[in-house]
């Protein structure tokens, strides 16, 4: 899992777990020889036909992609073609391996997506130097599209992501019917502290905040956000009202919990946070602007009736 | 005893020979074919093979007969007769060749690695944990898999024949078929082996 500590050079050297290759290529013997090029430093999975290539890339994607041209049924161009056209598969470096010497079928692999055109017999040195280049690349680049979603303060998702999931789940729910919960949170006299404590403090009290949020919600699918200033979003897909109520009390209690002294607060002692929580049930024909609103309005109410609590609610279905 | 890599390239080249072998049975009817599109598909495929494997000389003769497959299919008239007989005669006298200095080296090798083996005492059921570790990576096409069953087999040599099925498939790199040849395998032993 790459993440904005971790150096590229850490990421090639298998400190972090092999990269993963996938080498695409109907006949055993080219797949035995890239395996042999490359089988002490990377994980190297294999496919005989697009078919397959293309449905290994969505299971388990690989680093990078050695992608042979000429294969009965999908040709290499096809499949880089539909790597490219989807979304979750467009990121990943593909590299085409021919005994096609013509410049044309080069250039038009090129233009298909693709990052390099290595001609058999392949040379070992020269084939692991590239791809190596080419995995810094995507490493580097993995980490830049990430730093566009990132929080710069608390290494949370922003805004901007959070916006942009909450859409994509709520289709989600709205096409397979099933439950969405949105929590909105925010923490207790957080001006107070700051002029008590020093903006520093303040920004040290965020962090932990995001760290504790984001370590309290192990599935892969739920996602914190920072929402704005000190307030939080967590993306809870999938979550059932009953379960999003005890996942928001545990977040409660896990952030006061911390024991982060918080003098000028009325709460408590330590920093504590309100917490609205919204779920969208089965069959609501609203959108994800009145998930927000709800929970929004929730998180208002348990500002209001004493803070430090948890305030939650069902969207009602449109009428 | 062969280790694991030395084993690994004597694959690669015992698979080479076969697909020679095919070459030389199919040459005869490969240029005549009506759709030459399979015959180029082929002929481009063999060419990239052979430079694989080091043989150039049968790579070059390939590629001349995939030229000559091509400028057929872009006119879609048949090879004139006179010239899909020279290519025929070339294909199979250089596969032939190239066959027979394979086959040359992979003896010299085979002289130049063995060594008295002394095995250490396995009993078969032993091999459950390891062919689930070898399912394992089978189900998701790691080629790591490879390499877990060249030991395998390395050590349970008195497996060889029920092994034998699941070599055809790994090296054919047929892993779907594997995994269920390798399902049955671990049914059969843990049966044969409950207490």
């Amino acid at each position: 899992m790459i993440d904005l500590e971790t150096p590229v050079a850490a990421l090639l050297d298998s400190s972090h777990g092999k990269p993963k290759l996938l080498v695409v290529d109907d006949q055993p013997i080219n797949i035995q020889v890239m395996y042999r090029c490359f089988a002490g430093d990377y994980q190297v999975f294999m496919a005989t036909n697009g078919e397959q290539a293309l449905a290994l890339c969505k299971s388990n994607p690989p680093d990078l992609i050695l992608l042979d041209v000429v294969m009965p049924g999908m040709d290499g161009y096809e499949v880089c073609k539909q790597l490219k056209a989807d979304d979750t598969t467009q990121h990943i470096p593909v590299i085409f391996v021919t005994a096609h010497t013509d410049p044309a079928q080069e250039t038009h692999g090129l233009s298909l997506g693709a990052v390099d055109f290595i001609a058999k017999p392949v040379n070992p040195d020269v084939v692991r130097a590239r791809v190596k280049t080419h995995l810094t690349l995507k490493f580097q680049s993995d980490i830049l599209r990430r730093l566009v979603f990132l929080d710069g303060l608390t290494g949370v998702y922003n805004r901007r992501y959070f916006d942009q999931q909450l859409a994509t789940e709520w289709a989600r729910a709205a096409r397979s019917n099933e439950p969405l919960s949105l929590i909105l949170l925010d923490v207790d006299f957080f001006k107070l502290y700051n002029d008590r404590y020093g903006h520093q403090a303040g920004d040290d009290a965020l962090r932990s905040v995001a760290a504790s949020l984001k370590s309290a919600l192990k599935r892969p699918a739920d996602l914190v956000a920072r929402f704005g200033g000190e307030e939080f979003a967590c993306i809870l897909p999938e979550t059932a009202f009953d379960d999003a109520l005890i996942i928001a009390n545990q977040l409660e209690q896990k952030i006061r919990s911390l024991a982060i002294p918080h003098q000028s607060s009325t709460v408590d002692s330590v920093i504590t946070i309100s917490v609205g929580l919204a779920t969208r049930a089965n069959n609501t024909g609203s959108d994800a602007t009145d998930l927000i609103g709800l929970a929004d309005n929730l998180l208002y109410k348990a500002k209001h009736t004493g803070r430090g609590r948890v305030c939650s609610g069902v969207l009602a279905p449109a009428t | 005893m062969l280790d694991n890599s030395t084993e690994l390239y004597v694959d690669i080249a015992q698979s080479y020979l076969v697909e020679l072998e095919q070459l030389v049975t199919d040459a005869p009817t490969l240029l005549g074919q009506a759709d030459l599109s399979a015959t180029v598909r082929t002929l481009h495929t063999f060419k990239g093979l052979s430079l694989t494997i080091g043989a150039k000389a049968m790579s070059e003769v390939c590629r001349q007969s995939e030229m000559l497959s091509k400028s057929g299919l872009q006119s879609g008239a048949l090879i004139p007769e006179d010239r899909r007989l020279q290519a025929t005669q070339a294909l199979q006298m250089a596969a032939q060749a190239t066959h027979a200095q394979l086959s040359e080296a992979l003896r010299g090798l085979a002289q130049a690695t063995s060594a008295p083996t002394h095995e250490a005492v396995v009993h078969p059921e032993d091999a459950l944990p390891e062919l689930q570790a070898l399912r394992a990576l089978l189900s998701q096409s790691d080629l790591q898999a490879l390499e877990c069953f060249n030991a395998l087999r390395t050590r349970y040599s008195m497996l060889d024949a029920q092994l034998e099925p699941l070599h055809q498939s790994i090296s054919t790199f047929d892993f779907a078929k594997a995994v269920v040849q390798c399902n049955e395998l671990m049914r059969t032993l843990g049966s044969l082996y409950r207490t």
